[in-house]
């Protein structure tokens, strides 16, 4: 079972991969961005090993100080490179950043679920709406404040920062609350910050659609 | 009876993050409008930094008896906010009101009175004995941003003004800031001590400034259009 991150990457990542040579031009930066999402997740799996190791610290200090640091930071650099070298057009931030946390949390449940076989439905199911939807808001968080600060150069080094200190944040926030007595709240948080994101969204949509349909 | 301790550290937990919330509502309803000078909304996001930082900080007091030696994400709240302060004064309005000719060099000089007395507040945290060496260094790099913003809010406040009146229109701004920033330096100290009761009271201050500071930058900014 040593392995056994390295067998799910694999017997994932692998179908995954062959899909993406066949769709179409345009469904393949999605799908591309979630099989980064996995193999940052595996490689997350490396570093947290080591920093454990190295750091000697209780469970509690690792799950609240340091996985927030390390993961967060390992999800943003694929979303970092895309926006500075390759594009930063809101919609394709927007698509890569919630692909890369979604396939990071992909592969986080599956390894969870074989870690733990007392796990139940119920709480696949808030680990699913949990940790799940956590990974792709703060990668989306990341991604769409980039598309905004790219734009404004004074404010690009202090603004990254503020936002991969956001995403920290928010996990770490949500990994105290999970394993407290108040667990319900850390397992609301993130459907609560996804809701109205969603909203926001969807104006943003209608707003675009009347502004093509008016002219 | 509530216990004195208990109530001064909720009032210490919650007044920031009160006031900080407030003031980032507030920036966000005025201050992320078009024509709106960025300085504005960059302390906004100072202001959702200290935020941020202060509900990990309540969340981690709330639910664990662990105490965490050292670094834990509410000090990037910390650092954020002086960082956004920094980028506010230094990255959008120092080369407006500063042209760098010889008649600004007193204003310059007597600036850096701020970031000493910064560096100064530092020395009770280092010589604090109870205090763990890794807590100290995370303070460090609290103090490094906060010393550099000091220095740029005292410089704004006594700058004379050249020409628009921009930098005069927004020296009440600059005093609050400087205020904020320090507000925030003792009550780091305060934690660092446990002294609950100037804890309770800068926490207070530091909250009552937050809003000020927002309301000072809006009446400023206002005046820049008239």
């Amino acid at each position: 079972m040593d392995n056994i991150m390295y067998m799910l990457f694999v017997s994932v990542s692998i179908p995954i991969l062959l899909m993406t040579l066949l769709v179409e031009k345009k469904a393949r930066l999605p799908i591309a961005f979630m099989l980064i999402g996995i193999f940052v997740s595996v490689f997350a799996a490396e570093v947290n090993g080591l920093l454990t190791k190295a750091l000697s610290m209780e469970l509690y200090s690792i799950t609240a100080v340091v996985t927030p640091v390390s993961e967060e930071l390992l999800k943003a650099l694929p979303i970092l490179y895309y926006a500075l070298v390759i594009s930063d057009k809101r919609e394709k931030l927007f698509t890569a950043s919630m692909a890369t946390g979604i396939g990071f949390a992909v592969l986080e449940n599956a390894f969870y679920l074989l870690n733990y076989p007392n796990f139940t439905m119920l709480s696949a199911i808030i680990r699913a709406f949990g940790a799940g939807l956590m990974h792709g808001m703060c990668t989306l968080l990341v991604g769409v404040g980039i598309s905004f600060i790219k734009k404004k150069r004074k404010l690009f080094a202090v603004g990254t920062f503020g936002l991969l200190s956001t995403a920290i944040v928010y996990h770490g926030v949500y990994n105290i609350l999970i394993q407290s007595q108040f667990s319900i709240v850390g397992a609301l948080l993130p459907i609560a910050t996804y809701i109205p994101f969603f909203i926001w969204r969807l104006r943003i949509k209608r707003r675009a659609n009347q502004t093509s349909k008016n002219q | 009876m509530i216990d004195v301790e208990i109530l001064c550290v909720g009032i210490a937990e919650l007044a920031p993050i009160f006031a900080t919330i407030f003031s980032l509502i507030y920036g966000l309803k005025h201050f992320f409008k078009k024509g709106k000078p960025l300085f504005l909304q960059t302390i906004t996001m100072a202001m959702g930094s200290h935020a941020l930082g202060s509900i990990y900080h309540l969340c981690q007091s709330l639910t664990s008896d662990v105490i965490i030696e050292g670094f834990t994400p509410a000090y990037l709240g910390r650092i954020g906010f002086f960082l956004f302060f920094i980028t506010a004064s230094y990255g959008q309005m120092d080369r407006i009101v500063d042209d760098g000719s010889s008649k600004m060099k007193p204003s310059r000089y007597i600036a850096l009175l701020a970031p000493i007395c910064a560096a100064l507040l530092y020395i009770p945290n280092c010589i604090i004995e109870d205090v763990p060496i890794q807590t100290k260094a995370v303070y460090a790099f609290v103090w490094v941003p906060a010393v550099i913003a000091v220095y740029f809010n005292l410089k704004h406040a006594i700058i004379p003004d050249m020409d628009f009146g921009f930098i005069k229109a927004i020296k009440p701004y600059n005093i609050l800031a400087l205020c904020l920033c320090f507000s925030e330096l003792i009550c780091l100290t305060a934690w660092d001590y446990y002294y609950m009761v100037p804890l309770a009271v800068s926490s207070v201050v530091f909250g009552i400034l937050c809003i000020c500071t927002m309301v000072a930058a809006k009446k400023g900014v206002d005046k820049w259009t008239i």
